[in-house]
């Protein structure tokens, strides 16, 4: 029997984060979900989750904070203040777009502190500026909640291969 | 006479969620034990033991935590968006799984403490979750 289940990470937290920027940007940043760094384009955003930890774990659910991660890279060959500026502009503007969505509205997730900021990070990229992003984000799902059906004298149903059955509680 | 025992280790912690894996995954997500990591196929996760801390209580139940990694790889030679969205599908699968299903034995309680998606020791084509798991169980 397959159990249902949400995406979580995918679904319910980078995606709306992505849209939003998506939404703001309208093409001139491309953004994209992978751990490691991408050659596209003049300027890039790269998203992805460096963690997630249980902060709460109720009957039928469980609160997790995903530290998303998120790498502002622009190409400089010059090394050129206009590139450091405009990198300063851009950030900024991500930064804004995330303070004015802390909490995803239709999917219930929330920042749990808003977004902090690293300029000029060292990777081993080559002529190139790199920002880091990083907000912790809140969501709580809800797991479906099975239990062994007993008999009424608090004997397991087994069948005679070792399985039992289940119901959902 | 020797002591009756229960090898908790094995029976009560470790094959639970090995049997709960392969019965909700069957072949598609092969499950090992291991000291070293092996390549399995194009997903594949790896369970180790990590330690055990005593609950203390002095009554007949003996009580312990056991703290697990989960070691989930999956291979991504595409690196779309597809292909991370099938990866992040996989481990919501298998955290769904073990808070619907593992729990299923009354004596044992499982916490995903934490899930980590960066590690320098990645292998080269794969996407890889650790899983940082912590097992109440008595015996």
């Amino acid at each position: 029997m397959a159990i249902s289940f949400n995406n979580v990470t995918y679904d319910k937290v980078m995606t709306p984060l992505r849209d939003k920027i998506r939404t703001e940007f309208k093409g001139a940043l491309p953004v994209y979900f992978d751990n490691n760094y991408r050659d596209i384009g003049t300027k890039s955003l790269r998203i992805y989750p460096q963690s997630q930890t249980l902060v709460e774990k109720k009957t039928r659910s469980y609160l997790n904070v995903y530290q998303m991660e998120m790498d502002y890279v622009i190409k400089t060959y010059n090394d050129n203040e206009r590139a450091l500026d405009e990198m300063y502009k851009d950030v900024s503007r991500i930064e804004t777009v995330l303070f004015n969505n802390s909490h995803g509205g239709s999917t219930p997730y929330f920042f749990e502190s808003m977004p902090t900021i690293e300029h000029n990070i060292d990777t081993d990229l080559e002529n190139v500026y790199v920002s880091r992003i990083s907000v912790p984000v809140l969501y709580e799902e809800v797991y479906q909640s099975f239990a062994r059906f007993v008999t009424s004298d608090d004997k397991f149903f087994v069948l005679s291969n070792g399985s039992f059955y289940i119901v959902r509680s | 006479m020797a002591l009756a025992s229960t090898n908790a280790w094995k029976v009560n912690v470790e094959e639970t969620i090995q049997t709960a894996i392969r019965s909700e995954f069957s072949n598609a997500l092969p499950i090992y034990r291991s000291k070293k990591t092996n390549i399995a196929g194009n997903q594949f996760a790896i369970l180790r033991g990590e330690n055990s801390e005593p609950q203390n209580t002095m009554y007949a139940k003996l009580g312990s935590n056991y703290n697990l990694s989960l070691e989930v790889y999956i291979s991504d030679r595409k690196r779309n968006d597809i292909t991370v969205k099938h990866f992040f599908k996989q481990i919501s699968r298998v955290e769904e799984l073990f808070y619907s299903l593992v729990e299923l034995n009354p004596l044992f309680n499982v916490s995903i403490n934490s899930i980590n998606y960066n590690d320098d020791e990645d292998i080269n084509g794969y996407r890889k979750a650790t899983f940082d798991l912590t097992v109440r169980n008595i015996r």
